[in-house]
This record gives C-alpha cells, structure tokens and sequence, in this order.
C-alpha cells in the first residue's frame, strides 16, 4: 500500500525534499481529488494563507508541491525511457527546446506527437479530478500547477511542428 | 527597431511566467513580465505595453484588480487580460467591467483562442 502524498508532505522537511520523495513513487500514489484536497490540507498547516500582504515564495512552495504530484501521474503515460526528458521539461521550459531535440534524434518526431497526444489527454485527465475540489485555496494551488503543465505541453506541440529547433 | 507588440505579463508564479512568454515569444510577440501587481505596475509605466495579461491573487486576493483600475486610468487604450484560476464564477463576480478588464482567459489558458484574441488587438 503507498503512502499518500499527504503523509509524505508532513514527513519530509521541505518541498524540494517532498518532491524527490514524490519522485521516488514512481507514479504509485493514490491521487483522487480527495488525495488532492488532503494534500493541500497538509500545505496549508504548513503553510497557511491569508487575504493581503500574502507571502509569495510560500504560495509558489504550493503550485511546486501540486506540480510534482501532477507530473508524476503525467509522466506515466509514455514509455518510461522517455519519462525523465518529460519530467525535466515539465520542470522547467527552457529545457523544452534541448530535450526535444534529443528525443527527436532518439525517438523520431511521429513517436512524440504520440506522446503528445497521450500526454495531453493524461492532463485532461488530471484536470477533471481537480474540478471536482471545491472552489477554494487548496483547488487554486491546484489549478495554477496544472496550468503550467498545459502551458509548457503548449510549448512541446510548437516545437513539434516549427521549426524552432 | 522591432515593430512586435508588447505583451506584459503580470503574474507571482515564475514558472507560469517563463512558459507563457515562451509562447509568446514564439508566436511572434515580445513578451515579458513582472512577479507582483506592484513590479507589474512599474513594468507597465516603464515599458508601455500593447496588451497586458493579469493574475488576479498576487500579494493581495484582489492585486490584478487594483492594478488593472490604476492601468486603464492611466493608459485607458490598453487591452488588459484577466489570467484567472478561480474558476467560471471569475468573470461574473470579479466584475470585468468594474476594474476595466477587457476579457477573461481561465487557467488552464487556451492559448490558440488566447493568441487568437490578442492577435486582434495588436493589429
């Protein structure tokens, strides 16, 4: 039985820590919105937040927690050979261009339009769950780490068909 | 001398920011942003945008708003985009009119209709 990301976000110390913890998983964590909603139950103990003079670094320790969470589940859609390149693009978007180039020379471009189209339906996938969180702080953290997700899937598909490379 | 419009981008979270000036960028604008309605506000005065793109819950709940009523004070010919996470309610209750939004994109952002719209203004 795995842990729920819950227990893992009040053990572990920090959120760099929970990710790597998250990591470890490999994808095999209970991710319901109910798992959703206790896992920001946990941020916000931590963390908690308020109306004015809100503490910015927090909030972005929030859409981090949710994204690791979000990738993982992502990320079990493609082969696993390709999962790390996926993961490290969903990171961080300036490693969108340098690893799709690498993975056009490995995988060929017909085989990550495939990707893309799985990875994409396993987003819309995870967006339907969030939508089920009542509206509120824990739904927003969320919505705003998906949202980056689908923004740098956005990047992947112009890479894609441009030539950007 | 470039002749791409401006698009400035308000938001607190990095990663939001970074991945939506690099669609941007790569769709033909200049993009670039600030990570709080107050840095947001002096980007705006300082770089004169074409089109701006607001979060809404910044250090304050209500930070787009704020800025976005001072904005279309001070520059009322600029488009101001709300980028909302709260949901459908936003538009409806946030009250576009009241703080002088020009239209509402929920996140996760459509960005084809997103650059669509836009692409209307900055004609």
């Amino acid at each position: 039985m795995s842990v729920s990301l819950a227990e893992l976000f009040r053990r572990e110390k920090d959120p760099e820590s929970f990710r790597r913890a998250v990591i470890a998983l490999g994808g095999d964590f209970p991710f319901g919105s109910a798992d959703m909603i206790e896992l920001g139950t946990a941020y916000f103990e931590r963390y908690p937040d308020r109306a004015q003079d809100r503490n910015a670094a927090e909030i972005r320790l929030g859409y981090a927690a949710a994204r690791a969470a979000l990738i993982e589940k992502a990320v079990l859609a493609v082969d696993p050979a390709r999962r790390e390149a996926y993961r490290t693009m969903f990171d961080d978007v300036v490693k969108v261009g340098p690893s799709i180039g690498v993975l056009l020379a490995s995988a060929g471009r017909e085989i990550l339009l495939a990707d893309h189209a799985v990875l994409t339906a396993a987003l819309a996938g995870l967006k339907a769950t969030i939508d089920e969180i009542p509206r509120g702080m824990v739904k927003e953290r969320f919505i705003g780490g998906i949202s980056n997700l689908f923004n740098i899937l956005y990047v992947i598909g112009m890479k894609l068909r441009g030539p950007l490379l | 001398m470039t002749d791409k419009k401006k698009v400035l981008i308000i938001d607190d979270d990095p990663a939001i920011c970074e991945s939506v000036k690099a669609i941007l960028d790569g769709s033909g604008f200049d993009a670039a942003y600030a990570l709080s309605g107050k840095d947001g506000l002096e980007a705006f005065r300082k770089t004169n945008p074409d089109i701006v793109l607001c979060d809404m819950m910044m250090e304050d709940i209500d930070s787009g708003g704020q800025i976005t009523k001072i904005m279309k004070t001070e520059r009322p010919e600029t488009p101001v985009f709300l980028l909302s996470t709260i949901g459908d309610a936003t538009a409806s209750n946030v009250g576009l009119g009241e703080y002088g939004f020009s239209g509402v994109f929920q996140k996760p952002v459509n960005f084809d209709l997103l650059l669509a719209v836009i692409g209307r203004y900055a004609k």
